[in-house]
């Protein structure tokens, strides 16, 4: 028993320590209190692969929303937004999609469900940018809303029903 | 009348199903061998019973009973016969028929190739596996009918899932099946010997071969999917971490734990408890996926509602085979002895070592099915975790097991020496390591990925190499006499390590170094993709036996010498009205060339069309089929077959006596 124990203990602790390390590193507090300063100078590729920044939207509404093709709950509210964006695109209200995906798979769902906001490519660069926005399981839809000052207002995980969208943009003055 | 005649025949095959559980256990309980000879001619008439009513079903479709529901959702008078036939386990209650179909044919197998065993534990194994059927005819019968009647009859059917009219989708469920299904066995093993108590080399021996066979086939159907979906999805991916793909995979995961854990059983004695607990994971994995799959819950947890008993009876199967197995397992397991102690560095410490990595990938792969269904089911939101998630948990949990595998077939068992094994693989590790930094400097510059794919391949290919040096030792005979002589279970272990080499090599290719266009083509342009030339001669109208297409024309040429003249086509289904992409491809060993039809631009018979290259993508099923023939090997090995003969012989010889 005490042989086992000399290797035992050793190993039980190196993992506490690791386990509280891990802790401390992924719960440990925001630093920066508003993470769009980091992420406002962020372009991404559209699908004709030129590079679009993120400020040429700063002053709008802006409704950002990660989503993917693989994705179901979020094929299933893009439409949504879709049919809003054309309601509310003449108050200043703009939609952006990150796919955290690649082009071609981006290319083939859009054939078949045109959306009519922009959308970009963020392959797997964009999912970090996920986490930083506050959504720490990095699951998928995340949307964020930002209002005219481009602060975020509003953070979703999940599919976002359409009401809740748009008493969300209501109550910003959109 | 014969869809009547097969519904009676299901009902025959459970009555069937429900002795062949209750009688054999019962007199095994009981020492009654008159009751456990009953085993055997049950099971053999419930798999008679079943197969008839599959006959009347497959009749169905193939004579176009529209007056069946199942025959009238499912096909269509212009469906091509063969699909017709498929057409038969396409449906829900079809694919269901098909798996107490598999179950029994898995029961008979063992009611005939069991003579050698103790007469109550054969009995009990039979009995375990009625049980199975009976719980899976009775939810057949009970809320999925394949042969309810539709009055007035349809006047024509709905016609099959174009997706589904693919000759890799004939093969792939029933290979699937019989892979998961196949742990049904292991499954019963497992149970047989919670119940007699008797839980020995012996057990361990007899189980290994048909766990092997099950995890063979399951390999195979896994790889079918896996080339179906690349094939006919049209944009030349091959794994999706689909919950539907990983609800065949966890089974998969588990399966090869078990082979791997069953190897230490059966030599040394060692980790019984583990591995008997392993045989219940993996069943109760497939029958998870089954679940899963089958349940519609996937779709969407509202899905589940829609049909509530269905939902409801495989949930409650679930809890009852899972629930009622472990707990046998809690009160049996502790009365287990433990087999021999082994050292910290030796084959058992490596495949525990093996167990635990693949254990740990398991419960990622669970963890990320499961988990948006959770959320979704509690009404936290409807989310999805995707490729993201399971390739940065997945690959770094792989990685370190796929090193082990080129240590563990060459470390002794009980106590290895550790720099005797540096000694041994010093060589291999430098040449793997080389291999794995210079391979992708010659190709596209440096890449870390593609070099720790090469390295691993490159690793493992050797490790296997000097596997066979070491058994082809200087001594009697040629160098062939010397290789036929090795037993089949050295080949089988080789030759599987090895096609996962050939896969590993065919990932890291394919994954790093593929490209893809997608281009606007007029009739006589030309595009180029890595290296290729690709002119677009236009497209024709193309009629099949159930669908209209646009039929392209893409001619293939390299430095202007022709290659090959692609056809890939743009399908209009009659009934159903769905369109469906056909891609056409040009393989080699070394690479595919795949081109996929977009959408007509203008009229001038421009088109968008996808071209892609994907080096190597054909190693992956090279080394998917090298682990299956693998498989199928070790479980042929002699000595499965020497432990047959020399239990018949006192058999035999108390009949002479008689």
């Amino acid at each position: 028993m005490p042989k086992t124990l000399l290797y035992a203990l050793p190993l039980a602790l190196a993992a506490l320590l690791a386990g509280i390390w891990l802790a401390q590193a992924r719960l440990a507090p925001q630093a920066p209190p508003d993470p769009m300063e980091a992420v406002w100078p962020l372009a991404f590729p559209d699908l004709q692969d030129q590079p679009q920044a993120l400020s040429q939207w700063r002053g709008q509404i802006v409704v950002l929303n990660f989503w993917a093709s693989w994705c179901a709950p979020c094929r299933e509210e893009m439409p949504d937004f879709a049919a809003l964006r054309a309601e509310t695109h003449g108050r200043g209200v703009e939609f952006v999609g990150i796919a955290i995906d690649g082009k071609s798979n981006v290319a083939k769902f859009l054939e078949r469900q045109p959306v009519g906001y922009p959308i970009l490519i963020g392959e797997g660069a964009a999912h970090g940018l996920v986490r930083r926005l506050g959504n720490a399981s990095g699951a998928l839809p995340y949307t964020v809303v930002l209002d005219r000052d481009g602060r975020i207002v509003f953070r979703h995980l999940g599919r976002l029903p359409r009401a809740t969208l748009e008493t969300t943009l209501r109550n910003i003055g959109a | 009348m014969i869809p009547e005649l097969g519904h009676f025949a299901l009902i025959v095959a459970l009555l069937l199903a429900l002795t062949q559980a209750v009688l054999p256990l019962y007199g095994a309980q009981r020492g009654n061998f008159a009751l456990m000879a009953v085993a055997r001619p049950a099971t053999q008439g419930q798999f008679a019973f079943i197969a008839l009513a599959f006959a009347c079903l497959a009749w169905s479709f193939l004579a176009n009973d529209f007056s069946v529901e199942n025959v009238a959702r499912n096909s269509y008078s212009q469906l091509p016969p063969v699909y017709r036939f498929t057409a038969t386990w396409g449906s829900h209650e079809g694919s269901l028929l098909l798996w107490v179909l598999i179950l029994a044919f898995w029961s008979t197998a063992v009611s005939v190739f069991s003579r050698h065993l103790p007469e109550d534990m054969a009995a009990r194994v039979i009995g375990v596996m009625g049980l199975i059927s009976v719980g899976f005819l009775a939810f057949l019968l009970t809320t999925s009918n394949p042969f309810e009647r539709l009055l007035p009859a349809a006047m024509d059917g709905n016609d099959m899932n174009p997706l589904l009219q693919d000759w890799g989708m004939i093969i792939h469920p029933p290979m699937l099946y019989m892979g998961y299904v196949g742990f049904a066995v292991a499954f019963a093993f497992a149970i047989a010997a919670l119940l007699s108590g008797r839980l020995d080399v012996a057990w361990a021996r007899w189980s290994r071969p048909w766990t092997t066979v099950a995890w063979a086939f399951l390999t195979l159907g896994i790889v079918l999917g896996s080339w179906w979906a690349y094939r006919e999805l049209g944009w030349g991916g091959w794994w999706f971490w689909d919950p539907t793909e990983n609800a065949s995979f966890m089974p998969w995961l588990a399966g090869t734990a078990l082979i791997h854990s069953l190897a230490v059983t059966e030599k040394r004695g060692a980790f019984k408890a583990w591995t008997v607990l392993l045989a219940l994971i993996a069943f109760s994995l497939s029958l998870l996926g089954t679940f899963l799959v089958r349940s519609g819950v996937l779709s969407s947890v509202h899905a589940f509602a829609t049909d509530p008993a269905r939902g409801a009876f495989i949930l409650g199967f679930l809890a009852v085979v899972i629930g009622g197995s472990l707990a046998l397992y809690a009160w049996r397991a502790p009365k287990m002895i433990t087999g021999g102690a082994f050292g910290w560095f030796s084959r058992e410490s490596l495949l525990l070592a093996n167990n635990v990595i693949l254990v740990a990938a398991l419960g990622a792969v669970l963890l990320g099915t499961l988990y948006p269904l959770f959320m979704d089911a509690m009404g936290l939101g409807k989310i999805s975790v995707g490729p993201p998630y399971f390739n940065a948990v997945f690959v770094p949990l792989m990685a370190p097991a796929l090193f082990l595998m080129g240590v563990g077939p060459l470390a002794r068992w009980k106590d290895a020496s550790l720099p005797g094994m540096v000694t041994r693989l010093k060589w291999a590790l430098v040449v793997a390591l080389a291999t794995g930094l210079l391979l992708p400097l010659t190709l596209d510059g440096f890449n870390a990925w593609a070099s720790l794919g090469f390295f691993l391949a490159a690793w493992i290919t050797l490790a296997v190499g000097v596997a066979f040096a070491d058994r082809l030792r200087p001594g009697q005979g040629g160098l062939l006499q010397k290789l036929a002589a090795l037993p089949r279970g050295f080949w089988g272990m080789q030759l599987a390590h090895f096609g996962v080499a050939v896969g590993i090599a065919g990932i890291a290719m394919v994954a790093n170094y593929e490209s893809e266009r997608d281009v606007r083509m007029d009739v006589g342009s030309y595009a180029e993709l890595a290296g290729y030339t690709f002119t677009f001669r236009g497209t024709t109208a193309h009629d099949g036996p159930n669908y209209r297409a646009a039929r392209g024309t893409v001619e293939v040429s390299r430095d202007g010498r022709a290659i090959t003249v692609l056809h890939p086509e743009k399908r209009i289904y009659n009934a159903s009205g769905m369109g469906m992409t056909e891609a056409s491809v040009h393989p080699n060993l070394f690479r595919d060339i795949y081109v996929a039809m977009g959408e007509p631009v203008g009229d001038s018979g421009a088109w968008t069309v996808r071209l892609f290259h994907k080096p190597f993508i054909n190693w992956l099923w090279l080394g998917a089929l090298f682990m299956v023939v693998g498989g199928f090997l070790a479980a042929a090995d002699r000595r499965y077959r020497i432990a047959l003969k020399r239990s018949e012989l006192p058999k035999r010889v108390a009949a002479q006596g008689a």
